[in-house]
């Protein structure tokens, strides 16, 4: 077993394969034409530095396009929200069980995928990622994808069931290609093994400012946010009601889903 | 000198031997070696997770060549890696001022 045979082999276990391993492999065997296999250094060790380095840049990566293809999708969103808005809302029993479900999916399903985006984004920023920390970033980007994919088929279910714009439908069928091609790259950042120790930390860790480490502030805080800017919107009986299902809304997905994204330990 | 004390400073050090000319991996290596009086003492491999990140940051570029029937991967320096050697410069005189001044 020669020297290059274990490099590909150590590389193809921290999951470095194809071009960029024949690449590696090509430049050792370059290098070690002229200088010597015990100065090259141990083939594990080399193998895990490529690793540390690619895990982290292909993650944050991902998350940055994640990111790109979400809002692109919002604003298709948005759009369509306009457009629904200046035709009138519909009743939304008028849709049948659908309508009702894809009405529920619109409102709901867009503020967890913006949440979880946000995250992934404000962890993106940052370069000392450890192997936790690439998980965590990586979990945020497929829950912000996932929800940004729920998101469109509920409006494309919203568009079928009300008939208020017909571009709508395919649109929103549209905009969940650059999603699933972001997910892709999740993938692909997901398979590459980080070595690099520590903790995943969350949310507090992530922000760019210093702020007291106190998950339930934070959520009495982002709740009482999401209610009010849900009464200014609309100050009247529709807008209490909306209110509440906001409250309801990020109490829940804190609840479920807190934990994963790093919100809190 | 111990290679993990090099290992936070080997993008600057491998964008300085890159600096005058591009060259391949065994070269850089070489280029340090001697431009330290055979002070930094990396395990040769080490420079190519290094060369590999400062090209996905865009601070290197790379290309392979053939010179007497042999490939080898060929590194220069870009715009953007003349910049970041020149803050990292500014960022170690600063630093080995600081460290000199209370180890003395």
């Amino acid at each position: 077993v020669t020297y290059l045979d274990r490099l590909g082999r150590e590389l193809a276990a921290v999951g470095i394969r194809g071009r960029l391993r024949a690449r590696i492999l090509a430049e050792a065997a370059d290098h070690l034409a002229d200088g010597d296999e015990g100065a090259f250094g141990d083939p594990a060790e080399l193998a895990r530095r490529f690793a540390d380095d690619l895990a982290a840049d292909r993650s944050r990566r991902a998350a940055f396009t994640a990111f790109g293809a979400l809002a692109a999708a919002g604003l298709g969103f948005a759009a369509a929200w306009l457009a629904i808005a200046t035709a009138g809302f519909p009743d939304i029993a008028s849709g049948g069980a659908a309508g009702v479900a894809g009405a529920i999916g619109i409102v709901a399903f867009p503020q967890v995928a913006f949440a979880a985006g946000l995250l992934a984004l404000l962890r993106a920023r940052r370069r000392d990622l450890s192997a936790a920390g690439i998980a965590l970033l990586l979990t945020r980007t497929r829950v912000a994808l996932a929800f940004g994919v729920l998101a469109m088929v509920s409006l494309a279910v919203c568009g079928a069931a009300f008939a208020v714009a017909g571009w709508i439908l395919p649109v929103a069928l549209a905009l969940t290609a650059p999603l699933a091609a972001s997910a892709v790259a999740v993938r692909r950042a997901a398979v590459v093994k980080s070595s690099v120790p520590g903790g995943a930390g969350d949310v507090f860790d992530d922000l760019p400012v210093s702020v007291p480490r106190r998950p339930g502030l934070l959520l009495a805080a982002t709740t009482a946010a999401a209610a009010l800017a849900t009464l200014v919107a609309a100050p009247n009986h529709e807008g209490i009601r909306n209110a509440i299902v906001e409250i309801v809304l990020v109490v829940g997905s804190w609840l479920a889903l807190g934990r994963r994204l790093g919100l809190r330990r | 000198v111990k290679p993990e004390v090099l290992k936070g400073h080997l993008d600057a050090l491998v964008l300085a031997a890159l600096e005058a000319e591009p060259a391949h991996g065994y070269a850089i290596i070489q280029r340090l070696r001697r431009r330290s009086d055979e002070v930094f003492k990396l395990p040769e491999g080490t420079v190519y997770p290094a060369l590999h990140r400062l090209e996905r940051d865009g601070l290197v570029k790379s290309r392979w060549t053939v010179t007497n029937g042999r490939r080898r991967r060929v590194y220069r320096i870009t715009r953007s890696g003349q910049e970041g050697l020149a803050v990292r410069r500014l960022e170690w005189k600063t630093f080995s001022r600081a460290v000199e001044a209370v180890l003395a």
